[in-house]
């Protein structure tokens, strides 16, 4: 059974409670997060180094959550952010130019023994790839998640105006790359 | 024969035998589908105008995890946590340092430092000595050139004055004269 967002912090806070609550919260939430955290980084190892930093960061730091925000939207904030320092580092260790981050990226999908897609669904995540990372996460939660634009405004701090410019565009550029296929 | 296994092993049928329907679904999947549904649609209509190809490939998630990934995260992240937690706990450290194997040379050698530092100061010297020499270089400072010379050389010339003295004793007694006989 799901707690709400109240009942769990309420949980957290008393010492007695604080693992149980804290298990329910990665119950309730790590797949949500996992496939956020997924469609960025493609690679499942790195997804899960990712998702056990943010429930760490998330562990130290929900005593002092004030319920401003959802929890969830919380949650995909620090996942969101997480996984694109993760990303920028590692372009930067690997000394991969920007321009060849798509290519990349691309590689880890054909070598991922988990990604069990057939050929139409191969060229369309190659597709995804070759959009900026930050349109390509707008279009991954738009298209795939089915968010709707206010929540995706207060995760990733963007008006909703923006956000749907950023969709229009990633869904006309996966298109015409879809076209020369 | 593979469907008939997914039946048997279906968790959702489990303890529902006689009844009527005995399939059961996951959490609230009734109470949310008409707005899950919805959004699907919604979705669809946005790009179906701008993006026709894009909106005739099936939508599913191609990707998947290692089989029981989401069974045990929860452990895994519990006992990060947990390991940070001792981490960061501000008496983890005293804890440590209680052992006895740790405490008892820690102890000495922090003992030996302190009076080491207490005894020899800075330089590796007794404080008493130390003091002396800095009052005989203050001292040294206040007098003239000229007189530590003159001083110096009396010193050394009744020193040998001295040592002339012993040599007479000395070759006296060797050869066994009495000057009170001799006078």
């Amino acid at each position: 059974m799901d707690l709400t967002d109240k009942e769990l912090l309420d949980q957290f806070r008393n010492s007695e409670t604080r693992n149980y609550a804290f298990n329910l919260l990665v119950r309730q939430y790590q797949k949500k997060l996992y496939w956020h955290i997924r469609k960025i980084l493609i690679d499942h190892d790195d997804t899960d180094d990712v998702l056990q930093n943010v429930f760490l960061k998330v562990w130290k730091s929900l005593d002092s959550f004030k319920a401003e925000s959802q929890l969830y939207t919380w949650l995909y904030r620090i996942a969101t952010n997480e996984s694109i320092n993760f990303l920028n580092q590692k372009k930067k260790r690997a000394g991969i130019p920007l321009d060849e981050v798509s290519s990349f990226l691309a590689s880890n999908i054909e070598s991922d023994q988990y990604f069990k897609g057939d050929e139409i669904q191969t060229i369309l995540q190659k597709a995804i790839l070759t959009l900026p990372d930050k349109q390509r996460i707008v279009f991954n939660m738009k298209y795939f998640e089915e968010m709707k634009y206010e929540e995706m405004s207060g995760i990733l701090d963007t008006s909703v105006g923006a956000l749907k410019a950023s969709y229009h565009h990633a869904v006309k550029k996966i298109e015409e790359y879809l076209k020369t296929r | 024969m593979n469907d008939i296994n997914n039946i048997e092993d279906d968790e959702n049928l489990k303890g529902l035998k006689g009844n009527k329907e005995p399939f059961k679904t996951s959490g609230d999947y009734f109470e949310n589908f008409s707005e899950r549904l919805q959004k699907s649609i919604d979705g669809y209509e946005e790009v179906k105008d701008m993006a026709p190809l894009l909106s005739e490939i099936p939508k599913y998630n191609p990707f998947e995890v290692p089989t029981g990934y989401f069974d045990e995260l929860p452990t895994l992240v519990q006992e990060k946590c947990n390991a940070t937690a001792q981490s960061l706990n501000p008496f983890g450290w005293l804890l440590v340092l209680l052992k006895p194997r740790i405490v008892v040379p820690v102890f000495s050698l922090l003992l030996i430092a302190f009076l080491s530092i207490l005894y020899f100061g800075d330089n590796g010297m007794p404080q008493d000595q130390l003091a002396e020499e800095n009052s005989i270089e203050e001292q040294l400072q206040h007098i003239d050139e000229s007189m530590i010379i003159e001083e110096l050389t009396a010193d050394a010339s009744s020193e040998e004055e001295v040592s002339e003295e012993e040599k007479i004793k000395d070759y006296l007694l060797d050869n066994n004269i009495d000057l009170n006989n001799e006078l």
